[in-house]
């Protein structure tokens, strides 16, 4: 029983509109181009409605200064606008628009975007929609280890996003074709996955994006430079290429490098230890591995490698997904220790070395006790965290501010340079995600070349943990919504739940669970979602826009819910903390 | 253009490419723009060399992998893979997008004729192709 995986249900969107790779008879190119690379489904039209709405709200709030400004509502009238909870937006519209002669100067381009991954490229391609001159730079530095290299696209695109769902949609197959067994199907039981194909298949599809995404710029007429960007000036940088170099003059630059994975500084960790740049093009297969990290990414990583049948071990050094709610954190952990994912708790590693028959020893010591310790592994994975590329920018030559290893902007994206800008992971302070690139990318080129006034609202962002039993959250945590209203100016909502599908293969619903951070008394707005569940990102997506909305407890409670399924627990909650009653269920239907 | 075991040839270089159409006089030269990473190409390509022997007097058939010659894929303006294009003298004929191994039979045997008319003393069926006479006789089609 072979299950390829072009036939899965990706999430790529150009797949989904040219229909899938395996079922049509050619590899597509960007025939309809929206969306390709983001995996969302805005297109350029629908963005371009919502500024639309956007800006007529805007120009609405010329004459009346005072009145809190509307955010997702149209103009429906009687309506009071939103204001909303955790957000200043008076003051993150007071400070307008720079107006800036942008367009057509002397320079060799309007705009000269460094970084050719999900917000460079969202940039770029908006700039050109609305009439700059663009060029964009990209370049991958080899992995210190492995020299594992990759094409345009950025992270999300190449050793990010893409690969890992891919690989986690891998082991989750693996996991469906046991349960099958108990619904029936007569399968051979022994399936072992094979790594090596798995690798292949990922690394084509991720080529072919590549592809999609060399000849998009070039169908929208970004200029391409495959250069590291260093500057000269505020208005001059120099892209090394592997030709040489070539000097480009710009009005505007976009700083959009994003980040690459952090080292240790322990003996060993660069020459033994790889990273999640290497390990979805890992030519060998991972075998027992020691993930140091318990990030989302640490967390991912191990999940899916035990799917596939490999032996993990996470070793975490304080605390789980640090800066997502402590209570969900340590939920999806134990959900993933009861899968037989050992975690090393409280642990730091001191050591990597390579024994000779080539697996590697690694030391390493309890942070508490002081007790240390060693174990043979055949990979180690650091996944301690992604440092920001400054580095090779030259940043002190043109005097932009730095934060730590990123570049901390104001809520135009503006560095405190004039004509230089940063957007996506390498801005300090802002969630690193995808879809928040691609939207920030956007509205700054919208800004700077369409007239816009629409800031990115990085508020209220929601975003999914791909472990094995997955974690989807928007909105605040119990804990920062304590910590912003006080404990009791605060509801929460939870419970248990059963997924139907769990039963018949006997999956284990010990942390199946989800909860509502609500205000306490009024309206009882929902502050934050949290869910714990299968399908997890798919589940809070929907929920997400009805919280941007304002959405109440009454609301939610009052919502029908769709049956048999696991978002509608959203609609059952009814059991809080504060009344201590039992949130397990007892029953479904009722 | 050498007997070698397999009749398709694969271009790594322009140069390469454009002496094999100089070469080729006015015999017709299938193209196909292919990708390692690109599944039809894969599936197509046994196929191309059975075309490639079926036809190996009348029609030189090449690959061109995209990645790797990036120049050649801009200039035929390649999108989609595997793309064919079939040349003539230089001229390009037809180009299209599909690994779809009956059109690109059809789309070979209205130009360059059907299989049987490469075998010795058999009429010529097909519109405008040249009537083959001896075996050993390498005229070409007229079209």
């Amino acid at each position: 029983m072979s299950l390829t995986l072009w036939s899965s249900r990706c999430s790529v969107t150009f797949v989904r509109q040219c229909s899938t790779i395996f079922t049509s008879n050619f590899c597509p190119g960007p025939v309809s181009v929206s969306g390709i690379l983001q995996h969302n489904s805005h297109s350029p039209h629908q963005l371009l409605h919502h500024q639309r709405t956007m800006s007529s709200a805007a120009l609405g709030r010329q004459d009346g200064g005072t009145q809190s400004r509307g955010s997702t509502s149209g103009a429906a009238s009687g309506v009071p606008p939103f204001k909303h909870p955790h957000c200043d937006r008076q003051a993150m519209y007071a400070q307008p628009v720079r107006q800036i002669r942008n367009k057509g100067g002397s320079y060799d381009y309007d705009l000269v975007v460094i970084g050719g991954g999900s917000a460079g490229l969202a940039c770029a391609k908006e700039a050109v929609l609305n009439g700059a001159r663009v060029a964009c730079l990209d370049y991958v530095k080899p992995t210190p280890t492995l020299g594992t290299k990759w094409g345009v696209g950025g992270t999300c695109v190449n050793v990010g996003c893409i690969p890992k769902k891919l690989m986690h949609q891998a082991s989750l197959l693996g996991e469906a074709v046991h349960e099958a067994a108990a619904y029936g199907w007569n399968v051979n039981e022994k399936i072992k996955p094979d790594w090596h194909k798995l690798v292949q298949s990922v690394q084509n599809h991720i080529k072919s994006v590549n592809w999609v995404t060399r000849v998009d710029l070039r169908d929208k007429k970004v200029e391409y430079i495959n250069g590291l960007g260093s500057f000269v000036d505020t208005h001059t940088l120099v892209a090394k290429m592997k030709s040489g170099e070539r000097t480009l003059t710009a009005q505007t630059f976009v700083i959009a490098v994003g980040g690459r994975p952090r080292y240790p500084g322990i003996p060993g960790a660069v020459e033994y230890g790889i990273t999640s740049d290497d390990l979805f093009s890992l030519e060998r297969e991972p075998g027992k591995t020691l993930v140091v990290g318990a990030g989302y990414i640490g967390l991912e990583c191990a999940g899916f490698l035990k799917g596939l049948g490999y032996e993990p071990t996470v070793m975490v050094r304080s605390i789980v997904l640090r800066g997502f709610d402590q209570q969900m954190a340590e939920l999806v952990a134990s959900s993933m220790e009861e899968r037989g994912i050992p975690f090393l708790r409280k642990t730091v590693p001191l050591s990597v070395e390579k024994q000779d028959d080539g697996k590697l020893l690694v030391k390493y010591q309890n942070v508490e006790t002081g007790e240390e310790g060693q174990e043979l592994y055949d990979t180690v994975l650091w996944a301690i965290g992604r440092k920001g590329l400054i580095e090779d920018l030259n940043l002190p030559k043109v005097g932009v501010k730095v934060q730590k290893d990123k570049i901390p902007v104001d809520t135009l994206e503006a560095t405190n340079v004039a004509n230089i800008f940063a957007v996506g992971d390498i801005i300090y302070g802002k969630p690193e995600l995808t879809p928040v690139a691609i939207l920030a990318g956007r509205l700054l080129a919208r800004r700077l070349y369409a007239g816009s006034e629409q800031r990115m609202d990085y508020q209220d962002v929601a975003t999914t943990v791909f472990t094995p039993l997955e974690y989807a959250c928007v909105g605040l945590s119990e804990e920062d919504a304590v910590k912003k209203y006080g404990a009791d100016e605060i509801e929460v909502f939870h419970g248990y739940y059963k997924p139907t599908e769990f039963f018949i293969p006997q999956k284990s619903v010990r942390y199946c669970y989800l909860k509502a951070v609500a205000e306490r008394h009024g309206d009882q707005r929902v502050y934050g979602l949290h869910y714990i569940g299968p399908v997890a990102g798919e589940v809070i997506q929907g929920f997400a826009a009805a919280l941007k909305s304002g959405l109440t407890i009454n609301t939610l409670i009052n919502t029908v819910g769709i049956h048999p399924t696991t978002a509608e627990e959203f609609t059952r909650l009814n059991i809080t903390k504060r009344s201590g009653a039992d949130p397990t269920p007892a029953t479904c239907c009722s | 253009m050498a007997a070698t075991q397999k009749k398709v040839i694969v271009i790594d270089s322009k140069s390469v490419f454009t002496k094999i159409l100089e070469d080729a006089g006015s015999k017709h030269v299938l193209v196909e723009f292919f990708a390692t990473w690109c599944g039809p190409c894969a599936m197509i390509g046994p196929r191309l060399e059975q075309l490639a022997n079926e036809y190996s007097t009348r029609l030189i058939i090449l690959k061109i992998d995209v990645d790797e010659n990036e120049e050649l894929a801009l200039q035929y303006d390649v999108t989609g893979m595997p793309t064919f294009v079939i040349i003539k003298n230089g001229v390009t004929l037809i180009q299209f997008v599909g690994s779809n191994p009956e059109k690109i039979v059809s789309v070979v045997e209205k130009y360059v004729g059907k299989v049987e008319d490469n075998k010795p003393g058999k009429p010529s069926s097909a519109t405008g192709t040249a009537s083959v006479s001896a075996p050993a006789a390498n005229r070409g089609s007229s079209n």
